[in-house]
């Protein structure tokens, strides 16, 4: 027996009459449709908003971001390949984001949908005009961001519709060559890379991170899968290496040691530390597999690591918007944050649907509580990249959140 | 004719109003050195009280550090370098486990043998330099043990005596200065005294 008044409350969102003679269970799956789908609107509005602050922010050049603005710590290393580098990441990052952005149904206007072809376009062009992208420095190697972004937003680019046959193609397919070759050629001994050479100074330099090898075997993963020449071998050491990192409470290490270790206490190589690098650590390896190379992970375990991201978030939380690199708890660092978002949405269509849609309203709430009043997204100062990078990793992951709230998810979701 | 010369007279002494403005201008400057005298012999009293306290306390203190040595500092000096000796011997355990791990990891990677060579034969030599400085640590532990903790304990025990000393020293200096100090007043007196006997014999010479 349903009470009056939560029978006028159900009519008055629009659920049926017959609904009101239903049962208890059927009635709480309809409130929870009811609230996956206040979520997938809440999702939808936010990412049309980013969208339209990476139109507007976008340089003359197809670009975004820039040496411009610095913070107090943003002033004294860089150079100009190293703003290089960042723009390319950056801007592989928001062509993505708009690409993923038209690959969805109905949120753009016809203007805005056609605003945003010419610019992932413009992107495009940019980034195929700057595939050779330097070494900074003897010690600064944030040249491998530009060579992992740079390979996965070629290999996105490739395969869409707006590119596959377009006279784009062999260009796009030639600038992924390019930065395939150039991460190539700064894998570490240790099999992993990183974006510094902390201690050797080698022409390959010696120091790997877990993330950042995480994300090339992501863009190798692709490029292997669209059929340009990657040495599966080097995969394999790759995926051994990102194994390596793995701990057994879940996390993965920072950096790729000999020995890895567990930190107690207040330590980064722990679950708090790494909330971020679980996501992207568990996608690789799990794609990986997928792919037929030796990695152990399953779906279980991807989604207990989401799980631990959204019971600790408060970690992510209180570092997001500070200014020095691992000043907050767990040595967490502000850009921590939308780099765990990004890729806890990149994990969503690969797990069952219950999973998925547990999930993904947390995921929504937490990124779209960041966005400002003009549709930026940010987490870090670093010159003007904070905020382009910041929408283009929110709007893709509330993309991925809204999908998994479809209500015929998993049928429609889109290949990546 | 010597015995008939008429003998020189000589003149008579005339105590007159010059010499006893000067005799009193005297008598006021012993006066102020008798004053002075006794001031000083009163803070002589304060401050050797005072250096009697600091040599006392001095004395206690180091007797403190003494015992403090020998019945705990010695030990947990002993055991502090044990535990440095125990640091340093897992870290290089670490630093040869590291090793072997980055040389298996290489190895099986294949990749960059370049940078693979050269961070091999860092981490040797850090196994180098490791091995030597637990062989300076290890030889630091047997001296402390051997030598440093005897050396530490005769330092504290002189320390202990001289403080002793010193305290000795002021109970038998101090009367000395105490003496000195009331000798000085006597001899000031004495003048002042010796002033007065004069005065009143010139003055009794000018009434005859």
């Amino acid at each position: 027996m349903i009470p009056k008044l939560w029978s006028k409350t159900l009519l008055a969102l629009g659920i049926p009459a017959l609904l009101l003679t239903s049962s208890p269970s059927v009635l709480a799956q309809e409130a929870q449709d009811l609230r996956w789908q206040a979520s997938r609107l809440e999702a939808e509005k936010s990412a049309v908003r980013g969208v339209e602050w990476l139109l507007a922010a976008q340089n003359a050049d197809g670009s975004w971001g820039g040496p411009g603005k610095p913070s107090p710590s943003d002033i004294f290393w860089t150079n100009p390949e190293t703003h290089l580098s960042w723009q390319v990441a950056t801007t592989g990052l928001a062509m993505t984001a708009l690409l993923d952005m038209l690959g969805q149904d109905g949120l753009l206007s016809a203007a805005q949908h056609k605003q945003a072809q010419a610019s992932a376009t413009f992107a495009v062009d940019f980034l195929v005009t700057n595939s050779i992208v330097k070494r900074p420095s003897e010690w600064d190697t944030d040249n491998t961001w530009a060579y992992v972004y740079g390979l996965a937003a070629m290999t996105r680019a490739a395969k869409d519709p707006l590119f596959a046959k377009s006279n784009r193609a062999a260009s796009i397919r030639a600038a992924g060559i390019d930065f395939l070759t150039q991460l190539m050629a700064y894998q570490t001994p240790s099999g992993g890379w990183a974006y510094y050479d902390m201690e050797q100074t080698t022409v390959v330099p010696q120091w790997a991170t877990s993330f950042q090898t995480a994300v090339a075997i992501l863009g190798m993963l692709d490029a292997e899968a669209f059929g340009w020449s990657v040495e599966k071998r080097r995969i394999q050491i790759a995926v051994n290496t990102l194994t390596r990192c793995r701990l057994p409470d879940g996390s993965y290490t920072y950096s790729v040691e000999a020995v890895p270790a567990y930190d107690a206490g207040t330590g980064i190589d722990n679950v708090r530390g790494s909330l971020s690098r679980i996501q992207v650590g568990n996608l690789a390896l799990w794609r990986a597999k997928q792919a037929g190379y030796f990695a152990s992970m399953d779906l279980p375990e991807a989604a207990r690591g989401l799980g631990l991201l959204f019971r600790e978030h408060h970690y992510l939380d209180v570092a997001r918007g500070r200014p020095m690199p691992h000043e907050a708890y767990h040595y967490n660092s502000g850009y921590f944050y939308f780099f765990g978002h990004y890729y806890a949405g990149e994990l969503l269509p690969y797990l069952p649907a219950q999973d998925a849609k547990r999930w993904a309203p947390a995921l929504i709430r937490e990124i779209t509580k960041t966005q400002a009043a003009d549709g930026s997204m940010f987490d870090f100062y670093m010159n003007s990249y904070g905020r382009p990078y910041g929408v283009a990793y929110g709007v893709a992951a509330l993309l991925r959140a809204r999908t998994a709230l479809s209500p015929v998810y998993p049928a429609k979701i889109p290949e990546r | 004719m010597a015995d008939n010369a008429i003998p020189v007279q000589e003149p008579e002494e005339h105590y007159s109003e010059e010499d006893a403005a000067w005799e009193a201008a005297q008598r006021r400057g012993l006066e102020r050195d008798l004053a002075l005298a006794k001031a000083h012999l009163g803070l002589l009293g304060v401050s050797q009280e005072a250096e009697l306290l600091d040599a006392f306390d001095a004395l206690e203190s180091a007797r403190e550090m003494h015992q403090a040595f020998t019945s705990h500092e010695n030990r947990a000096e002993t055991r502090m370098r044990e535990l440095e000796l125990m640091e340093i011997r897992e870290s290089l355990l670490f630093a040869e486990e590291e090793r072997e791990q980055l040389g298996l990891m290489y190895e099986q990677n294949g990749l960059a043998e370049a940078t693979a060579q050269l961070v091999l034969s860092r981490a040797d030599r850090q196994i180098e330099r490791t091995k030597l400085s637990l062989e300076i640590q290890e030889e630091a532990l047997e001296f402390w043990k051997l030598i440093g903790s005897r050396q530490q304990l005769r330092e504290l025990e002189r320390e202990v005596r001289a403080a002793e000393m010193q305290v000795r020293l002021l109970q038998a200096t101090q009367p000395v200065e105490t003496m000195e100090a009331e000798h000085e007043i006597m001899a000031i007196e004495e003048e002042i005294a010796g002033m007065e006997r004069e005065q009143v014999m010139l003055m009794d010479g000018d009434s005859h």
